[in-house]
């Protein structure tokens, strides 16, 4: 079968609003670096395509709205996510504090999910109010992957994401491996699923 | 595609809608037009009976299709079955129970084919049924399809096959649990798709056709069962819209401030783009499958997303994006929200929703729609008492968005009339601009005129015009002055005695012609005179003075006795004549020759000339003619009066007093001259050049 991915991958941004989020996806899906950008469709909705160890892995990315009143119903959003990107503004210490929440969240709604946090901003020294201590301190805590970004200017924006690929990556093929030695409903229901993601 | 179908399902009465059993709730069609408990009381019934009876299966539409998927053999044979079954649909429903009598006899295609239009009738009649068209698009689609004739028969088994398990589930007894359905159809999604990808009946096909085959395979069962997989009786989802419904109705005061978004409700263009986005959400409940209704969902979010780009300026990020979601749902309030947002979930292929874009939108949407339902005064930024006395509606609230609505009418009444006045003033200032051009073109020609007039004037002035006697009056005149010459002249005569009677007669007679070509050329010349100088007003005392009795009364007293004298005096006046006549008029000379003799301007300037020589003659008789030019004055008078040019000349009577003083002046010089010689020399002289000058 010929297609343009081996993998299809969603993946979400939540966070705060106002931490960046559009800005980070702008930057990543619209950015020629490496691999090939396939198209843009919504600001917020964007699919990209990047190699890994030689497996091409189409990334779609959902963004979110970070607005406090609407931390309830982003539930939906979680349905078949493969991994989530927490972001915060190291500019603002409120958003970061809401790291936490936003952690919560996704335990709610999910239960396996690949994560990593990403501290957005990350430009200008002088405005920094999050110490990168004190967030490695943090994502140690709490065993999630922990970057430093901007978006602005370009810093560690692809690493973020390829991390967070990767990871999902490693998570799909050793799941898929568990599978083959299970054999549950559950199991057996998602590469169907998988296969069917690939086709729409 | 079901907008064909779907406008008169919405045109339907009260009646229609109320259940068959008339217990008085309404019914819907997937309970055969009952409500719920009627129809839960037939099933029960109709299985008894059943029971009863042989063992008949209930499912008539498996049956059909069995029969249909035997006779699909044949690609010419392919579009036929489709039709039955097609429009068998709905027709089972309503032939199920009420006649169970008939339900072996479908077995048999001729009675299959007779129920089946008797059904259709039946439902037209009872709900206004319109054939699907679309069926027999989906058999041609179905051929269109680039995968070989295995798959496609394939494919068309499978989809008679899911539809036959659907109809099953539905027409079973069994408690029914939506989501057992759900399951049932997702599986056979997962199954179709693995047939399509790895069945070697495919194998041939794209990747693309693949696709496209699945997407097919669902949309198709999808439409055929839309009527009973949408909202199906055994859910909650109708209630469920009610609920919604009702909420957004009561929320209808929150503006796009309460939620935080950049929507611009006043702005025309971004009140366009929000119309065509309602109308995109609205629209969702008119398509059957879950692909067009997601597809649906994508236009309205893209509209939003335009909205949005011209808002902010800038791409659109998420934070900006459900907030607008939010409030177009709102502002569209569309119907059967809920039933429309299940049947997408549980009936298209779990990972539309999940992925893509339409899955991302979908996913918006969905979020939009719990937050409408769980919102509160926080989630609104303002307090719990303001949000519930607005919920209940006694705090009054005026939205721009509602406003705005409905100052729509009167803004584009407003705009209307703006327009018509802006052509009225228009057409106002054409008018005036008209107007003026019009008055200036006004003043130009009464310029012109004037102008013309001036110059007209300036060439023939009217200064003279009552001078000017017709011919006949001449003539007229002449006889007159004549008889009264004669008269005057035997009057003179008697007076003055017979001796020189026979030789003034003479005389006058032989004046006469000489008189006649005078006053012709004097007729002639007026005009000219008048053109050129205001010499007549000088000539005409001339004339006045110059009458027969003048001349006889100074040919009485003074010509006889200076004869000799007054021939030089002649010879003098004819040399003055005609120096005159060259340098100014020679006619006029002539006139006053004619009539008067020697008085004329010529003779005036000439006068002074002989007032060297005459001087001491004239002075005397002068002053004796004096008075009798008074007298001669006051008869001439009377001439004039009747407008007769009588005493020779047709001269204006204002003038004389004039004359007579300017007469006054020279008097005592000119008859001397005049009289002594004019008559006789004139006479002589002034027929000459008169005709000369002729």
């Amino acid at each position: 079968m010929a297609r343009g991915f081996d993998h299809l991958f969603k993946l979400l941004i939540i966070g705060d609003s106002g931490v960046g989020k559009s800005s980070l996806l702008i930057r990543f899906s619209d950015d020629t670096f490496s691999g090939s950008y396939i198209t843009t469709i919504g600001v917020d909705f964007k699919i990209r395509t990047v190699d890994i160890d030689g497996l091409r892995v189409k990334l779609q990315i959902w963004d979110t709205a970070g607005q406090e009143r609407f931390r309830t119903i982003t539930s939906t959003y979680y349905r078949g996510t493969h991994g989530v990107i927490i972001v915060y503004d190291v500019t603002n210490g409120d958003s970061f504090a809401n790291v936490r929440r936003w952690l919560e969240e996704i335990q709610n709604n999910c239960d396996v999910v690949n994560k990593v946090l990403v501290g957005n901003k990350n430009d200008d020294p002088d405005c920094k109010v999050v110490i990168t201590e004190d967030a490695q301190r943090f994502a140690k805590q709490m065993d999630i992957e922990l970057y430093e970004t901007s978006a602005k200017d370009n810093i560690n924006v692809d690493n973020m994401f390829l991390s967070i690929t990767r990871q999902v990556l490693n998570h799909k093929l050793r799941t898929t491996s568990n599978e083959q030695q299970k054999d549950t409903i559950n199991l057996k229901n998602n590469p169907g699923t998988k296969r069917r993601k690939c086709c729409s | 595609m079901s907008t064909a179908a779907r406008p008169p399902a919405l045109r339907l009465g009260q009646q229609d809608l109320k259940c068959r059993a008339s217990c008085g709730y309404y019914g819907t069609p997937q309970n055969d037009g009952l409500c719920s408990k009627c129809f839960r009381d037939r099933n029960d019934k109709q299985r008894k009976m059943l029971k009863a009876g042989d063992m008949q299966p209930i499912l008539s539409g498996s049956h059909s299709h069995s029969h249909a998927s035997v006779s699909s053999g044949g690609t010419s044979d392919r579009r036929s079955p489709q039709h039955f079954q097609v429009r068998e649909t709905p027709k089972k429903q309503v032939d199920k129970e009420p006649d169970t009598s008939t339900l072996q006899k479908k077995k048999f295609t001729a009675v299959l084919q007779k129920t089946l239009q008797a059904g259709a009738q039946r439902i037209a009649q009872q709900r206004g049924y319109v054939p699907d068209p679309t069926e027999s698009q989906f058999v041609k689609q179905l051929q269109k399809l680039r995968i070989p004739d295995d798959g496609k028969r394939k494919l068309k088994s499978e989809i008679q096959r899911l539809d036959s398990e659907i109809r099953k589930y539905m027409n079973s007894n069994s408690s029914k649990n939506i989501d057992e359905l759900s399951d049932a159809v997702q599986n056979t999604y997962t199954k179709v798709a693995d047939i399509v990808h790895n069945d070697p009946r495919f194998e041939i096909a794209t990747n693309e056709d693949r696709e496209s085959a699945i997407d097919f395979f669902e949309k198709v069962v999808m439409t055929q069962n839309h009527k009973f997989l949408f909202s199906p009786y055994f859910t909650t989802d109708e209630e469920s819209d009610m609920k919604v419904q009702k909420r957004i109705r009561q929320l209808s005061w929150i503006t796009s401030k309460h939620l935080d978004c950049s929507i611009d409700e006043v702005n025309a263009e971004a009140r366009d783009l929000v119309y065509s986005a309602i109308s995109e959400l609205v629209g969702i409940d008119s398509y059957y499958s879950p692909q067009e209704k997601l597809q649906c969902t994508v236009r309205c979010c893209r509209h939003i997303f335009e909205l949005l780009k011209r808002a902010t300026g800038g791409p659109a990020s998420a934070d900006d994006f459900l907030p607008a979601l939010i409030f177009v749902v709102l502002k569209a309030n569309p119907v059967r929200l809920h039933s429309n947002i299940n049947f997408v979930t549980r009936f298209t292929n779990a990972s539309r929703v999940m992925s893509g874009e339409g899955g991302y939108y979908f996913t918006n949407l969905c979020s939009a729609i719990a937050f409408i339902e769980n919102l509160n005064g926080e989630s609104l930024g303002i307090s719990k008492e303001e949000f519930d006395a607005l919920m209940s509606g006694q705090q009054p609230f005026s939205s721009p968005w509602e406003s705005a609505l409905m100052a729509c009418e009167s803004l584009h009444l407003i705009s209307e009339n703006m327009k018509q006045m802006e052509r009225l003033q228009k057409k106002n200032g054409d008018i005036s601009s008209a107007i003026a051009a019009f008055e200036k073109e006004l003043i130009e020609f009464q310029l012109e005129v004037t102008e013309r007039v001036d110059t007209v004037m300036a060439k023939a002035p009217l200064t003279l015009l009552p001078i000017k006697t017709p011919a006949f009056l001449i003539s007229q005149a002449r006889a007159q002055l004549l008889h009264e010459g004669e008269a005057g002249h035997y009057q003179a005569n008697v007076l003055s005695g017979g001796h020189s009677l026979t030789v003034h007669s003479g005389m006058v007679k032989a004046s006469i012609p000489a008189e006649e070509s005078g006053l012709a050329l004097k007729d002639t010349s007026i005009s000219s005179i008048g053109r050129l100088s205001p010499l007549p007003n000088l000539q005409q005392p001339d004339n006045l003075f110059a009458s027969p009795i003048f001349n006889y009364a100074a040919f009485d007293a003074v010509s006889l006795l200076e004869e000799p004298s007054s021939g030089g005096s002649t010879d003098v006046l004819m040399l003055g004549a005609e120096l005159q006549g060259g340098l100014t008029n020679i006619n006029y000379d002539f006139d006053l020759s004619d009539q008067s003799g020697e008085n004329s301007t010529a003779e005036e300037a000439k006068l002074n000339l002989e007032e060297f020589d005459p001087l001491a003659q004239s002075s005397a008789t002068a002053a004796a003619v004096e008075p009798e030019t008074s007298l001669l004055d006051t008869t001439m008078d009377s001439l004039i009066d009747s407008d007769v040019p009588g005493s020779c000349v047709s001269l204006p009577s204002p003038l004389k007093p004039e004359v007579a003083n300017y007469r006054g002046f020279s008097n005592f010089e000119i008859p001397s001259i005049s009289c002594n010689t004019g008559d006789f020399s004139s006479l002589g002289h002034d027929a000459g050049p008169s005709e000369g000058h002729k």
